[in-house]
């Protein structure tokens, strides 16, 4: 967004917490503690330039129509804003994720690939293309960018620790060296992008929290969590696994049209089993094709729930801000709609005689087993409509603040099951967009 | 809960207690090439008698389909229920069974595998054809299949050949089941057709069984029932199946030898981190390597770099932890899998901290 914002003349100061390379000394102000499901938070966050993208694995897709949807989940609204208002922001972040085509729909897998892949024609589901970021490492790729742009000052190892503010606005800042220096910065807006759980940790930290006018600051944590449901068994060598669509370097995935939830299905080979081998597919009755048995992995489209919170300890840390808490609330029925979903894709696809499937996992994990989580932490600062629902408008702009605005995944109110990235830097685009606009831009043609 | 759902469906509710499965049968039912050839019959029964013979790979989900189905005959009980006039040809109204049979929730699980009723029938009917498993026969004391404990969990379900299940000592395979309530003293849990000590604790249930009974089972590839049976009411209540896998190739070792202890590895992971990070972060902080492999002794253990870790060892699956994971720099750092018993070492891979 600094650069986006430069690139309109606009002068920015980008202030970063972490090193150029690493986290430097700063590694521990991350330290934080959980409760609820068990939640690798440390290990999911990185603090240097260019963010979490250092670990980031590539993976891209705006996020469908459908998930822009107001509609209520667990009670609460969805986005106010629909993914028209994101489409050419959408074109801006894949440029800037290196991503090289802005095409997600299945003609871009043709001829023989195409007619390879499960028949769908007559189900309730269909196919989704994610493509792949080489992955852009944002610090490492566009460094020289921020050091030569006369209208960026970066800093680093330079921490916001404090907000002076009156009830409406944001009159500046301080922002701290953890061998105890500090400095104030003024500015006419300021843009909170410290990830997911800093955020509202920075937020809550502040007296007289900004945006928490509801009690929504910090709550709504989300993630992309997985479960592997069963395998199963179809013809061979379908090109699902990423690498297997000639020049296309892409993956396809299944996903439901209109059923809740909003999750997908990857499919990768694996092992022939004992009980139903490939010679049982090879049947003329059966399918008289050579198969494989794939395995099936769900990405599952979070929930929001008001429990599942950021909250702050009694701890502090170097810079004297408390340190996060997050207790993940996963329920159990959080998992019956994720397993009611695999239970239609194998009676609608071996009804059809496309496949057999095998079902391993048929309830929820119990609270003290793993569950696989994607690093996508999303809902704590959520957008919304009114702030009743929400701390940030539809502009990212938190709701008692004139002049402080919430950058990234935090702002989602909701999401299906597409990876967060493109949509933030597609939300940083727009919001660059905004903020010059209300400084006096013009609008793009 | 379909299976029960279609078994009061049909009326059944008393069946026999029946042979789990027999491997290595001969298929002497099957005419061979060299028996003179005989007039094909044509009519509906004939034709399914020729699909039923004809159909491959059913050596474990035959047998498992003849458990289920629990019919003498069950390809007269699959003609009788196809659809559509007999002019159509077989197959396809077969197919259109099978297809109702999703449509409609009409299903067998088969250790995981969901078949439709109409395609377990015909198997079993195969099975029977093909002589892989033997005809249902009737037990003294019939046994009354409904539910009568509540399960949380159970197993094993799996091992492979020539591995005891989760053994207990002295060659002994054994089960467990975890149990919301209490279970009947009178519960036993019964393996084909082996009644096995059944021992009881606070939420479980544990049996096991004796060591020429372990050995006899996983001599060889197969599939057997696991069902618990209160001896005093005749309620019998199936878990599953216990299924012996056919044992994966033996692992190439570094010096070019076979390894006699270790399976090919499958997969490994995770093969980089960065440095500092907690990779694979478990529930209290620390970091793990997970190797898929398809046997390993219980004696194996993982190291990084010559480091041993405290290593996990289930059926195709090992699990280290690392606890010492914010002291590796930056670098490449060599995996192995050692058998302390017998010394010997497999190269995993190489994994890298960035």
């Amino acid at each position: 967004m600094a650069l986006e914002l430069a690139n309109r003349g606009r002068s920015v100061l980008l202030v970063e917490g972490g090193g150029v390379e690493g986290p430097g000394a700063g590694a521990l102000i991350y330290e934080s503690s959980t409760s609820g499901r068990s939640y690798p938070l440390n290990g999911s966050r990185l603090r240097w330039l260019g963010g979490t993208s250092n670990h980031w694995g590539g993976w891209v897709r705006p996020f469908d129509e459908r998930d822009f949807t107001d509609q209520p989940a667990n009670g609460l609204p969805g986005w106010p804003i629909a993914l028209s208002e994101l489409s050419t922001h959408y074109d801006s972040a894949a440029a800037w994720c290196e991503v090289g085509s802005d095409q997600y729909g299945m003609e871009s897998v043709r001829g023989h690939e195409a007619l390879s892949l499960l028949n769908l024609s007559d189900t309730r589901f269909s196919h989704r293309l994610f493509r792949f970021s080489p992955p852009t490492r944002f610090g490492r790729r566009y460094r020289r960018a921020l050091e030569e742009s006369e209208l960026i000052d970066c800093r680093v190892n330079l921490n916001f620790s404090r907000l002076n503010q009156t009830d409406s606005e944001v009159r500046s800042a301080v922002a701290a060296t953890l061998d105890g220096r500090e400095c104030q910065i003024r500015a006419t807006h300021f843009v909170i992008a410290m990830g997911g759980v800093e955020n509202p940790r920075f937020l809550l930290n502040q007296q007289n929290a900004p945006g928490n006018q509801s009690d929504f600051l910090g709550r709504c944590f989300m993630d992309h969590y997985g479960f592997s449901p069963g395998a199963m068994m179809a013809r061979a060598r379908m090109p699902y696994p990423r690498g297997q669509v000639a020049s296309e370097d892409v993956m396809v995935v299944i996903a439901p049209d209109s059923m809740d939830p909003h999750s997908c299905f990857t499919l990768s080979p694996t092992r022939p089993d004992d009980v139903l081998p490939p010679d049982y597919w090879a049947n003329a009755l059966i399918a008289d094709e050579e198969s494989t048995l794939y395995r099936l992995g769900m990405i599952n489209a979070p929930t929001p729930h008001p429990e599942s919170r950021i909250t702050l300890t009694d701890e502090r840390d170097a810079l004297g801000l408390q340190r996060a808490h997050l207790h993940w609330h996963l329920p159990d029925s959080d998992f019956d709609p994720v397993i009611q979903l695999y239970q239609t894709l194998m009676a609608e696809l071996s009804g059809s005689g496309s496949a057999r499937f095998k079902w391993t996992k048929r309830s929820p994990p119990a609270e003290s087993d793993h569950v696989g989580v994607g690093y996508h932490h999303m809902g704590t600062t959520r957008m919304s409509a009114s702030p009743d629902t929400g701390v940030v408008d539809a502009n990212c702009r938190v709701w008692d603040r004139d002049n402080l605005f919430v950058l990234g995944s935090s702002v989602f109110p909701s999401a299906g099951f597409a990876n967060p990235t493109l949509t933030i830097a597609a939300l940083a685009s727009r919001l660059g967009e905004h903020l010059d606009l209300s400084l006096g831009g013009e609008a793009n043609a | 809960m379909h299976r029960r759902l279609l078994l009061k469906s049909a009326g059944m509710t008393l069946i026999g207690l029946q042979t789990a499965f027999l491997t290595g049968c001969d298929r002497a039912s099957i005419p061979s090439e060299s028996e003179p050839a005989q007039a094909i019959d044509l009519s509906p029964r004939g034709r399914l008698e020729q699909i039923a013979a004809n159909l491959q790979g059913i050596e474990f989900v035959g047998p498992a389909c003849v458990d289920e189905a629990m019919e003498s005959d069950p390809l007269s009980v699959l003609l009788d229920d196809l659809p559509g006039s007999e002019s159509r040809p077989i197959e396809e109204r077969i197919v259109e069974a099978m297809s109702n049979d999703y449509a409609n929730a009409q299903t067998f699980d088969i250790d995981g595998w969901q078949l439709s009723r109409s395609e377990c029938l015909l198997l079993a009917g195969a099975a029977l054809r093909q002589g892989l498993s033997e005809p249902t026969r009737e037990r003294d004391q019939d046994l009354i299949f409904e539910d009568f404990i509540e399960i949380e969990r159970w197993g094993p379900d799996e091992t492979i050949e020539g591995e005891i299940f989760n053994e207990v000592g002295d060659g002994r395979g054994a089960f467990w089941v975890r149990v919301a309530e209490p279970a009947p003293a009178s519960t036993r849990l019964v393996l084909g057709e082996t009644m096995l000590a059944t021992h009881f604790g606070t939420g479980v249930v544990t049996a096991s069984l004796d060591p020429d009974q372990t050995q006899a089972i996983i001599s060889k590839p197969g599939i057997h029932r696991v069902m618990l049976v209160d001896i005093a009411t005749n309620n019998a209540q199936t878990l599953g199946h216990l299924t012996v896998r056919a044992r994966p190739p033996f692992a190439q070792l570094s010096n070019g030898r076979q390894s006699e202890v270790f399976c090919e590895i499958e997969r490994w992971g995770p093969d980089y981190a960065l440095e500092g990070q907690a990779f694979n972060e478990q529930p209290d902080g620390s970091a793990a390597f997970w190797v898929r492999i398809g046997c390993a002794p219980n004696s194996a253990e993982l190291e990084i770099d010559g480091r041993r870790l405290r290593t996990n060892v289930r059926t195709g699956l090992i699990t280290a932890r690392v606890p010492f994971y914010a002291d590796l720099r930056k670098g490449d750092y060599p995996i192995d899998l050692i058998d302390i018993d017998t010394g010997e070492r497999l190269q995993v891979g190489v994994f890298r901290i960035l």
